[in-house]
């Protein structure tokens, strides 16, 4: 099940909900991605930035849950899911407002955990989302990850 | 018609959203579409001319310049992606 939304969500019901749909699962994986208020100061950006204010994220709409639903399928022929929850917030957010929910349902825990690696690396680097993030100094578009592009080739054989 | 859809940076690098080109009889490639679109809009050819090359899909799936399109095709340029 995907979801791209502006509301924030609830991570006990969407736990509840999985572990309800999953059946006999042995194991979930929940994954919740957050806004950081400090962007920039461990990578590449020598000015070190400013906090965040806000974050503002824009999305292609149709495209975005056309690429989720194809990570979700290459997923699911990999690994044995007995279900899978993604939820993928747009619009205006805030430091420490949830941005992403990944939820892997299967009967071991390797597979859980894989999986859900698996789906969040894809949709960094795949699914048409951007982050536009504003500080007290400035309003920028955040660089895409050269380490977001390379984390795809650990999937690839 | 081939509507083209721009976002992120390069929306507002373009100043609008979408364009919609009813005249399409030669635009057969993506390649053919960015040609056109540099002869008759200064911003879109500042954009090809870039380093960084806009990502480009043809009907919500990522394309590349060879891909073909056709009539009532939707085309998005784009930065690289950053969600999650």
């Amino acid at each position: 099940m995907i979801s791209v939304q502006t509301e924030d969500f609830f991570v006990e019901a969407e736990y509840a909900a999985l572990r309800h749909r999953a059946g006999d699962a042995g194991a979930i994986v929940l994954f919740t991605g957050l806004v950081r208020e400090l962007y920039g100061t461990e990578s590449n950006d020598s000015e070190g930035s400013g906090k965040t204010q806000r974050l503002f994220l824009e999305h292609y709409p149709g495209m975005t849950e056309k690429q989720l639903g194809s990570i979700l399928q290459q997923a699911s022929k990999r690994w044995p899911l007995l279900g899978v929850r993604i939820i993928h917030r747009i619009g205006e957010l805030y430091p420490g407002d949830q941005i992403v929910l990944v939820a892997t349902a299967s009967r071991h825990r390797q597979a859980a955990f894989e999986s859900a690696d698996f789906i969040m690396d894809f949709l960094k680097s795949r699914a048409p989302i951007w982050k536009k993030q504003t500080s007290l100094s400035e309003s920028r578009w955040v660089e895409s990850r050269r380490s977001d592009i390379d984390a795809l080739k650990r999937w690839q054989e | 018609m081939i509507t083209v859809f721009y976002f992120a940076s390069i929306r507002e690098h373009m100043g609008r959203g979408e364009d919609r080109l009813e005249t399409v009889e030669n635009l057969t490639t993506v390649a053919a579409l960015i040609r056109y679109l540099s002869e008759t809009d200064s911003s879109f050819s500042e954009l090809s001319q870039s380093p960084n090359q806009p990502l480009i899909s043809v009907n919500q799936i990522f394309a590349e310049t060879s891909s073909p399109i056709t009539d009532g095709d939707e085309v998005g340029f784009f930065p690289p992606m950053t969600g999650g």
